[in-house]
């Protein structure tokens, strides 16, 4: 058993911390100028003191824990510089990034976006949405559906479909069944939000990404490599060019519109890395009016 | 994830940014800001995971911090070193997020309080960093960091916190000695222990 003694005070009392640590710093200048002392007088007391060296040590200790080294992991540092990168220099204030208790993990389990499309080309039922043409990769022909609802509509009713070309192409309304092409999909696949759903009040940034959330299908994400992002087909209601918005190999979920105080605004998310980032947009000059990420 | 490595201790300002890098980004070379943030990413996280209590919360800070360098690096004016504004940046973001998630409800599991350091026991005393730091405020945090991490002087930390020299003399005395016998280094309380039956 042991007991503690009092500790000795040292030559400046319950300063002496203040003057040792200023010493470890280069700093002694400014605790003798507070005290009306010159330096070499705070330095020779200090020296004279039998404490000295044990006290200095063990403020030096602290000093090295701190330093102790930490790295972010190589895709998490990635996914954050992507999303940093996914901001225009001097844009509008953006509303801070929300809380999200599952990035890491989500991080960690997803092979970037293109996890995406293995689950979605192996989803059971078939739903394509949409009014323009589809084309000819097998990708393309690949069918998505959200297995929680498991007829291609998301509890926010939002229907999902392949689409077939990149943003801003057109698809046709079709179905198919066309399972084993989906799952060796090594082209893009696209998720359809309809145009017509419109977020309402987005305001509230909670609320931004619950309807986002419910919007975009929340299957479980897998896909075989190689594969692509799962991409929301191009709403013609939207006006506001996503491709400045996001970097490169992020999948756009999501355009649609909605209402921002009051205003009309436009929606657009996309994902990087199991990671979505939702803009929220002014129409007209496309300006950001919010933004969160989860 | 964040993967810990204990090697040799080391500051962040022992390898500073190219300036033909930083004017790049600044001019709007996003190639440049991409290599930027990049290197400049992990020592985000340190700075923040120093002073935020945990993995999560400390990158969801540097997530934040991120995005403010990106956002307002062209009016980065050069008048300061590139880390040192960045340091501002990210030790305000950390700051921020530690105010948030004071604000944020704690579910019961989280509530159920660590065991508590036996003082009579030097060994069972040594607890880890984290706890170390927790134990700590946060503006001690945020000074010892820009310190210890950052190696900047009383002088440019005064400025960044707004706070005169002396306090921060002051915080980071208190948070060396602090963090010290939270850790459970006992050079100095060795002077003040002795052995009873």
């Amino acid at each position: 058993m042991s007991e503690y003694l009092p500790i000795d005070p040292g030559p400046y009392g319950a300063d002496t911390d203040d003057a040792v640590s200023a010493l470890i710093d280069g700093e002694l200048a400014g605790f003798a100028a507070d005290r009306g002392q010159d330096v070499a007088t705070v330095q020779a007391t200090l020296d004279a003191w039998g404490g000295l060296a044990a006290r200095r040590a063990r403020l030096e200790s602290a000093r090295h824990a701190l330093r102790t080294p930490l790295t972010l992991d190589d895709p998490t540092r990635a996914s954050m510089v992507a999303a940093a990168l996914a901001v225009e220099p001097d844009a509008a204030p953006v509303v801070p990034i929300t809380r999200n208790r599952s990035r890491r993990t989500a991080v960690l389990a997803a092979f970037g976006t293109a996890a995406a499309v293995l689950l979605i080309g192996v989803g059971v039922g078939t739903y394509v949405v949409g009014n323009r043409s589809s084309t000819t990769s097998t990708a393309e022909r690949a069918s998505t559906t959200s297995p929680a609802n498991g007829g291609g509509q998301t509890d926010s009713g939002v229907k999902i479909s392949p689409n077939a070309t990149g943003l801003g192409s057109s698809s046709s309304d079709t179905r198919s069944d066309d399972q084993s092409a989906s799952t060796t999909a090594a082209t893009t696949g696209r998720t359809t939000v309809p145009s017509d759903t419109d977020l309402g009040e987005v305001s509230d940034p909670k609320t931004l990404i619950a309807k986002v959330q419910r919007s975009v299908p929340a299957a479980p994400i897998t896909t075989t490599p190689g594969a692509t992002a799962v991409t929301a087909a191009p709403n013609p209601q939207v006006s506001c060019a996503s491709g400045s918005l996001f970097p490169a190999g992020s999948a756009i979920v999501l355009e649609t519109t909605a209402t921002f105080n009051g205003r009309t605004a436009q929606v657009i998310a996309a994902q990087l890395a199991g990671r979505t980032t939702v803009y929220v947009l002014e129409p007209t000059g496309c300006s950001i009016l919010s933004a969160v990420a989860f | 994830m964040a993967g810990s490595t204990f090697e040799k201790s080391t500051s962040l300002a022992d390898n500073p940014f190219p300036i033909e890098l930083v004017n790049a980004a600044r001019t709007g070379d996003r190639d440049a800001l991409n290599t930027l943030l990049n290197a400049y990413a992990n020592r985000a996280f340190m700075i923040c995971r120093r002073i935020v209590p945990n993995d999560q919360d400390a990158q969801d800070a540097t997530q934040e911090a991120l995005i403010a360098i990106a956002r307002s690096i062209t009016r980065f004016d050069g008048a300061a070193a590139f880390t040192t504004w960045a340091y501002r940046i990210t030790v305000n973001a950390a700051l921020d997020e530690v105010r948030r998630t004071k604000r944020r409800p704690v579910p019961d599991a989280e509530l159920e309080p660590a065991p508590a350091p036996d003082p009579t026991d030097a060994v069972d005393a040594r607890i880890t960093l984290d706890a170390a730091l927790e134990q700590l405020l946060p503006e001690f945090r945020a000074a010892l960091v820009l310190r210890d991490l950052g190696g900047l002087d009383y002088e440019q930390i005064a400025t960044m916190l707004e706070i005169p020299p002396g306090t921060v003399r002051s915080r980071i005395a208190r948070g060396r000695a602090q963090l010290a016998a939270a850790l459970g280094n006992q050079d100095h309380d060795d002077e003040r222990q002795r052995d009873t039956p």
